[in-house]
C-alpha cells in the first residue's frame, strides 16, 4: 500500500469519521451507520475504499460482517510524518552549525 | 487505487547554505564531519557512496524495517552552496508491515483531520 493511497483513503471526511468510530473496536455495517448521516450503502463504499487501502479489515460471521481497523495500515504514514517531522530541519540545522566551526 | 503516482514517495527539497561548495563537500564526504550533522541510524550503520566527487553522493539508511536511500546534490550557488536532498523511503510493503502503537490511528486521524 503506498502512502498516496492512505492518504487519499483518509482525505474524505465521512470515511475519516468511520474509520474513527472503529477505533473503539469492531462494528458492523448496520452499527457503524447508526451514528452516522449517511445511507447504509454509502458507509459500505466507505468501508470498501478504507478496506483497498489497508486501513480496515473485516471478520465474517455467518451473514454478518463485521469490519475493525488493520493497525499496520497507518505505517505508510506514521512513516512519512517521521521523515518529514524532524529528521531533516533539524540534521540542516546542524549542518549549518558544523560549516560555521569548520571556519575556525 | 490507480493513481498511486498523484502524492510523491520521496522527500525531497533544497537549501542554500552559507559556504563554498568544496567546503560543504567536506562535510559530506568525510566520514566523522559527516556524523557529526547527519548522526547514525538507529538501526545499524549508514554506507556513503559517492557518486560524483564534489557533487554528488548516496546514502543507505537502514531504517527499524528497511533501507531507506538519501542522495545528496551539490552546486555553486552565489558564494555558497545550493544543497539538494532526495530521501527515498524503504519499499512500501516494508514500511506497511511496521505494527502501529494503539491509539496512533487516532492521532494520525486528528492530524489529518486538522491538514484537510
Amino acid at each position: 500500500m503506498t502512502q498516496a493511497d492512505v492518504f487519499r483513503a483518509l482525505a474524505d471526511p465521512t470515511r475519516r469519521a468511520v474509520y474513527e468510530r472503529l477505533a473503539g473496536g469492531e462494528m458492523s455495517v448496520a452499527a457503524l451507520t447508526a451514528g452516522l448521516d449517511v445511507s447504509q450503502p454509502a458507509v459500505s463504499q466507505h468501508l470498501a475504499a478504507l478496506k483497498a487501502a489497508g486501513l480496515v479489515d473485516e471478520r465474517r460471521e455467518g451473514r454478518k460482517v463485521f469490519y475493525r481497523i488493520e493497525p499496520a495500515g497507518l505505517a505508510p504514514l506514521l512513516d512519512w510524518l517521521g521523515r518529514h517531522r524532524a529528521f531533516w530541519p533539524e540534521r540542516i540545522e546542524r549542518l549549518r552549525s558544523v560549516l560555521k566551526e569548520m571556519d575556525q | 487505487m490507480t493513481e498511486a503516482s498523484e502524492l510523491p514517495q520521496d522527500l525531497a527539497f533544497e537549501v542554500e547554505l552559507d559556504a563554498p561548495p568544496e567546503k560543504v563537500w567536506r562535510a559530506l564526504a568525510i566520514p566523522e564531519i559527516r556524523a557529526a550533522w547527519l548522526g547514525e541510524p538507529d538501526a545499524g550503520a549508514a554506507e556513503a557512496q559517492i557518486l560524483e566527487a564534489g557533487a554528488r553522493l548516496s546514502i543507505r539508511w537502514p531504517i527499524d524495517r528497511g533501507v531507506s536511500q538519501i542522495v545528496i546534490e551539490i552546486a555553486p550557488a552565489g558564494a555558497g552552496t545550493r544543497l539538494r536532498v532526495t530521501h527515498t523511503p524503504a519499499a512500501s510493503a516494508e514500511v506497511v508491515a511496521l505494527p502501529v502503537r494503539a491509539g496512533g490511528g487516532a492521532v494520525m486521524a486528528a492530524a489529518l483531520r486538522r491538514a484537510a
